[in-house]
């Protein structure tokens, strides 16, 4: 990967990376942070990344480094509390996405993941597969067992849509 | 693919997170429409799989960015001009080995009487074409001189023209032989009044042989080359050969006699 290879990879991968840290962690400054890691560990390994496997790449980094945070973390209801915080940011949030994105928060971190990868950046089992690190079956059934949570949650009492 | 109630969850899931093709997703979309009872449970999955149209920007996005040096800048460009240049020189060292092979190359080429030794000798050896043909000299009364021509001029219109004494030599011997029917047009040397030198010929001097002859039919500001010449040349050579073929055959048909066979008779034919 040249120098202007990895300067595309800033422009068109920067963004989605940092929403990707974002809704993940829940908090802007550790996404900001984890994401210049991404990048700085990609620019020092830049001869052994090929250019066209730069995003996969970014994004293991990112995920790895989240699970990171999350099990530093420990308690799931302080992630849950972040996560409260960081959509009452959110401006303009219709209310199917402010109660989805609590929903979000009541998942564990890799299902949370799982989705964010899914929904949030489009990828395919497989890809997802290759970025954590699990076979495509595991991802299939950790993604639905996360959308069945989901969708109790929507569907429950106090979340009727 | 036949869908049922046993497993029709997991086809909602899989068209959720969108991993069905079409044809599939058009059947699973069929199934639900003829049971009402899965309505819910499609849109409850779909509305888990929204997908964010939040924007996120990454702030100070350019503290990630790396200098590209105009050394880099540089490098980039050399490698696609090394290339350039290695094709360049390839070519130029192909064009100037093919001019030096060219200017090495004697003028001329092998004389008719030479062709004819190598035809006595039945072609045993190959035909020398690097013989050289030694130029004459012929001087005439008026002072007029006919130089005979090593190397042919470069182009027609630059300085007097001279005879090619060189290749009309074999030809004149030849002249007494040759019938008078085939007798070809006169080899003459087109002579040079010093006191005249004129950039075109004076046609009725001029009957143009070899290659004063066909550097006179060419116009005048065409260039003519040095090595188009000698191709000439060498056409003049063969053609002489073939017309020297051509009256030996001719003496021979004159001589002959034909004896024509109609049934049992036989005619004498002078």
């Amino acid at each position: 990967m040249t120098t202007s290879e990895y300067n595309q990879c800033v422009h068109e991968l920067a963004d989605g990376l940092y929403r990707f840290a974002c809704k993940s962690i829940g908090d802007k400054e550790e996404a900001k942070d984890m994401v210049q890691q991404a990048f700085t560990v990609l620019w020092e390994k830049r001869e052994e990344v090929p250019p066209d496997k730069g995003k996969s790449y970014l994004f293991t980094i990112t995920y790895r480094k989240c699970m990171d945070v999350h099990r530093a973390r420990g308690r799931t209801t302080d992630a849950e509390r972040l996560h409260e915080n960081f959509l009452s940011e959110q401006p303009q949030t219709s209310d199917l996405k402010k109660i989805l994105q609590k929903a979000l928060a009541t998942l564990d971190e890799q299902s949370r993941n799982l989705v964010l990868l899914k929904d949030y950046e489009g990828y395919r089992y497989e890809e997802i597969a290759k970025v954590t690190g699990l076979n495509s079956t595991q991802v299939r059934v950790y993604l639905h067992r996360a959308r069945k949570i989901l969708k109790n949650y929507l569907v429950s009492k106090e979340h009727v849509i | 693919m036949k869908l049922n109630h046993e497993h029709i969850e997991e086809y909602l899931l899989l068209l959720a997170d969108r991993e069905l093709d079409q044809t599939t997703e058009d059947a699973v979309r069929a199934f639900v429409g003829q049971h009402d009872q899965y309505k819910p449970l499609l849109e409850a999955y779909l509305a888990t799989s929204t997908i964010d149209t939040d924007v996120f920007v990454f702030p100070d996005k350019e503290s990630l960015l790396q200098p590209e040096t105009a050394v880099m800048l540089l490098r980039k460009m050399f490698v696609s001009l090394k290339m350039a240049a290695a094709v360049i020189l390839i070519l130029g060292l192909g064009a100037a080995f093919l001019l030096m092979f060219r200017s090495d190359v004697p003028s001329t080429g092998p004389s008719v009487a030479a062709i004819q030794e190598h035809k006595g000798k039945g072609a045993a050896a190959p035909l020398n074409r690097t013989a050289v043909v030694r130029p004459e000299e012929k001087a005439d009364g008026n002072n007029n001189t006919s130089k005979a021509l090593v190397k042919p001029m470069r182009y027609a219109h630059k300085g007097p023209v001279h005879s090619v004494a060189a290749h009309s030599i074999p030809v004149a011997r030849l002249k007494e032989d040759i019938p008078a029917e085939l007798a070809p047009a006169a080899v003459a040397h087109i002579t040079i009044n010093p006191e005249q030198q004129s950039d075109t010929i004076i046609p009725e001097q001029v009957q143009p042989s070899g290659v004063a002859g066909v550097r006179a039919a060419l116009p005048v500001w065409l260039p003519v080359q040095e090595e188009n010449l000698q191709g000439v040349q060498d056409l003049i050579a063969h053609i002489q050969v073939l017309r020297v073929e051509l009256q030996a055959k001719t003496k021979t048909l004159r001589n002959a006699i034909f004896v024509i066979s109609i049934g049992d008779k036989q005619i004498p034919v002078n």
